[in-house]
């Protein structure tokens, strides 16, 4: 029975999450930048339908149909690998806020893992940008946290609901902050009214799409 | 060259592309179930290890009765 544990829910859990520490944010990629990806595995899976229709009768006539039905499985089985290698990069591509600090991981092949964090007390600047008409359209952007510091910026890229992602992340900072008791790193903004994210939860609020 | 020759050919060739397909759905398998943040990826790994599972044995089922 443990094993089907792995199938509930975890509360956010991730490697190197700390005691005390609630995942108030977790983001990955708009769903439309997957999609991109996937349209040339989904165009593919047509493909043998095309060629049955086009040499179908030479199949049958040279008793070839037995042969192309396992090249049309062993095809299928390379979509079903390619359809989840795409999947596996999107769903390891996240970015995660939490009452401490902000964590990026990126998993770049099967052995290339990068995983950066930012303490929340050094946020400095938030800002994003969309660009071209599908991003506005479909309401994704880039989002770029500048920490105090750091020569390099924390970059949320095609992040759905940016500028919603920017707000919250920018409340979350200046209530890091103001429970840390040092002045503001967001640059004196008022605090005031500011409620962040709700600590009994088991799912980090999530960000319209 | 001898059919049975050829059918040991075909067939240890078959076999060499199912442990490649294996070994990349076990890098699926342990990357989703090992890093993935949550139950999602989790289930994502059963359902990407039950269809694996379906496109085997019917590519196994097909070769077997072409071979035979």
């Amino acid at each position: 029975m443990a094993l089907f544990k792995l199938f509930s829910d975890t509360h956010y859990t991730f490697e190197g999450k700390k005691e005390g520490e609630e995942v108030l944010l977790f983001l990955r990629q708009h769903w439309f930048v997957l999609l991109n990806k996937m349209t040339l595995v989904l165009v593919g899976a047509l493909l043998p339908f095309l060629v049955f229709v086009m040499f179908g009768e030479v199949l049958v006539q040279y008793e070839l149909v037995m042969g192309y039905v396992l090249l049309w499985a062993i095809f299928y089985m390379m979509l079903w690998y390619i359809l989840f290698y795409h999947l596996t990069m999107y769903i390891l591509d996240t970015w995660i806020v939490t009452n401490y600090r902000i964590v990026d991981s990126k998993q770049i092949g099967f052995f290339s893992r990068e995983v950066a964090e930012l303490n929340l007390l050094n946020i400095q600047d938030v800002s994003f940008h969309m660009k071209g008409a599908v991003a506005t359209m479909m309401n994704y952007g880039d989002l770029d946290v500048q920490s105090a510091g750091a020569d390099k910026k924390f970059l949320f890229l095609a992040i759905p609901n940016p500028q919603a992602v920017k707000d919250r992340i920018m409340e979350i900072a200046m209530q890091a902050k103001r429970q840390s008791g040092g002045h503001s790193p967001l640059g004196g903004i008022q605090q005031g009214g500011i409620s962040v994210g709700p600590t009994s939860q088991s799912t980090p609020p999530t960000i319209n799409q | 060259m001898q059919p049975d020759a050829i059918n040991s050919f075909i067939s240890l060739i078959f076999v060499f592309a199912m442990l490649v397909y294996w070994t990349g759905a076990f890098l699926i398998f342990y990357h989703l179930i090992r890093f993935g943040v949550g139950a999602g990826p989790k289930k994502l790994s059963a359902v990407f290890l039950g269809g694996s599972l379906v496109f085997t044995l019917i590519a196994m089922l097909l070769f077997g009765q072409i071979i035979s």
